[in-house]
């Protein structure tokens, strides 16, 4: 009981924050949604395991949405059509357009380090990388962003 | 264009975070079987993932992460006690390409570095970025030039290449029963470590994490090939902005840099100013209306020109005085700002600087940067050294 009020209490908390980190991570807000109740799913039967389960929901959400990356692509390789985006217009549609064509680990660098606002070795983590690493890719991501934006 | 791409970013993403339509509103509304729900065939690795958010990548170097605890203090080391041997307050004319002579002629060292072949992955591979970084490491105390490689599986993993282009520390060398080609190897906590070459040493991670066997197997199937060409981290492309606050001559062509009259402190250089040979970058700019105490320096390089080391500092730095491995001290006028001085030093081939000190209007010295190795194909950005942070 007590632990099932423990996963609501982390539904109730980092639900919403899981679905728009899966919505960055991917740009398509239908898939967000799915991809972080897996997430939750995942943590559900553990959590009396895990230390830090807001953690452990990032990381997994990262993991399944370079899954869905992958699965996406080799998708849109066979059928060569059009990505998934969002079907509402943004004020910020020329940023995200950018973003959304990024490879995957540049924008999640991006998104770490701008929306989660995580420091660099935490991001490392995230990704598995060294710190070097990721203000490496942090650097390439913004210099295209830059680019495409001049 | 709006320079501020980093407060553009913010705001995108805070806009598209807040268009999130969420519809399930409780626990109650979690249903199995979601997106990758259906999926039993590595259904193990979720452990694994768990274990995954607590074990970082246990690095070949130690990066420094931090102040160097203020790098150098007193000023006996600079030139300012003997005078420098050459003076350059024209902040449109830095140029040290006469000085050649201190190192070795250009085009010369010619190396050959250890690169993941992608070309001959298994079926079903594929390597998704190459780059180099840029590391401090504390022990010796220097610079090393990491390689990595992110390379996707068919079964949906991540591999983490890595290894020190030069320089590379040795395995334990201890038994542990691993072998990858002939290679001993070991598993260090979170990948497993061998030479490919009886030369560098390499460590390959798995995200979702990997069996120490499995990791093995993976290693197996990777080749490696050598290149004389270090792969440069930014496409060249062509910038010309006006007006150019620094700039001079890298062997030969122009070099120029702009500062943002914001305070961003953001600067723009360029190298030949058009794209075959010339290059952009800027540093990741950091909006502030306060006093800059410390020192950040970044390296960009050159393909068989030579490198720049540019950034930002404390204001009061008037100079920069740059020591030559023959002695030679080269002292630099700095752009100086209420905010910030910047700096850029070119640094051709064939000549080597061995540091640049940052010495105050007062004549003290506020740090001083050890100049990395700079092999003749160095190309890419390597940029944010933090000599020192606070006053």
């Amino acid at each position: 009981m007590a632990a099932s009020s423990t996963f609501e209490e982390l539904y109730a908390r980092e639900f919403v924050r899981a679905v728009r980190l899966a919505h960055l991570l991917t740009g398509a807000n239908d898939v967000a949604e799915d991809l972080a109740q897996d997430a939750f799913l995942k943590v559900r039967d553990r959590l009396d395991r895990i230390d830090n389960p807001g953690g452990y929901i990032t990381t997994t959400i990262v993991n399944l949405c370079r899954n869905w990356h992958r699965s996406r692509e080799r998708e849109l390789a066979r059928t060569q059509r059009a990505g998934a985006r969002d079907a509402v217009s943004s004020p910020h549609e020329d940023v995200l357009d950018v973003v959304d064509r990024l490879p995957f680990r540049q924008r999640t660098v991006l998104v770490a380090r701008y929306w989660l606002d995580l420091p660099e070795a935490e991001i490392a983590r995230l990704l598995g990388c060294r710190p070097g690493t990721v203000k490496s890719l942090a650097s390439r991501g913004l210099e295209t962003l830059r680019k495409e934006l001049s | 264009m709006s320079v501020d791409v980093e407060e553009r970013l913010r705001e995108a993403f805070v806009d598209r975070a807040e268009r999130t339509v969420v519809t399930r509103t409780g626990v109650d509304d979690l249903t199995s079987g979601g997106i990758t729900g259906h999926r039993t065939r590595h259904r193990w690795l979720a452990v694994a993932a768990a274990v995954a958010t607590i074990v970082g990548l246990v690095v070949v170097a130690r990066v420094r992460s931090d102040d160097r605890g203020g790098a150098d203090s007193g000023s006996s080391d600079t030139a300012s006690a003997n005078g420098p041997d050459l003076v350059i307050d024209d902040l449109r004319a830095i140029d040290l390409d006469n000085l050649r002579g201190s190192g070795e002629p250009a085009g010369t060292a010619s190396r050959s570095y250890l690169v993941l072949d992608a070309s001959r992955l298994p079926d079903g591979w594929a390597a998704t970025e190459q780059g180099f970084s840029l590391l401090d490491v504390e022990d010796p105390p220097g610079h090393e030039y990491i390689y990595s490689a992110a390379i996707t599986t068919d079964d949906e993993h991540e591999l983490v290449l890595e290894f020190p282009l030069v320089g590379s520390p040795s395995t334990s060398g201890g038994p542990t029963g691993l072998s990858i080609n002939g290679a001993a190897a070991e598993f260090d906590g979170y990948g497993v470590v061998w030479s490919p070459d009886g030369d560098h040493v390499a460590r390959l991670g798995a995200r979702p994490k990997l069996s120490t066997d499995d990791l093995v197997t993976a290693a197996q199937a990777l080749t490696f090939r050598t290149t004389s060409t270090l792969p440069v981290a930014e496409e060249a492309s062509s910038v010309s902005r006006d007006p150019i606050t620094l700039g001079g001559s890298l062997d030969g062509v122009a070099w120029s840099a702009y500062v943002e009259p914001t305070p961003l402190r953001t600067m723009w250089l360029s190298v030949d100013g058009a794209r075959g040979g010339g290059f952009e970058n800027t540093r990741d700019s950091q909006p502030s209306d306060a006093i800059y105490y410390g020192v950040e320096a970044s390296l960009s390089g050159v393909p068989n020109r030579g490198a720049i080391v540019y950034g930002y500092c404390a204001p009061t730095v008037a100079t920069i005085e740059a020591r030559l491995d023959d002695g030679t001290v080269v002292q630099i006028a700095t752009y100086r700002r209420e905010l910030e001085s910047w700096f850029a030093v070119p640094i051709p081939d064939g000549v080597v600087v061995d540091t640049l000190t940052f010495v105050n209007e007062d004549g003290s010295t506020l740090a001083t940067y050890s100049v990395p190795p700079l092999p003749p194909q160095l190309g890419g950005t390597y940029g944010g050294t933090v000599l020192r942070r606070g006053p």
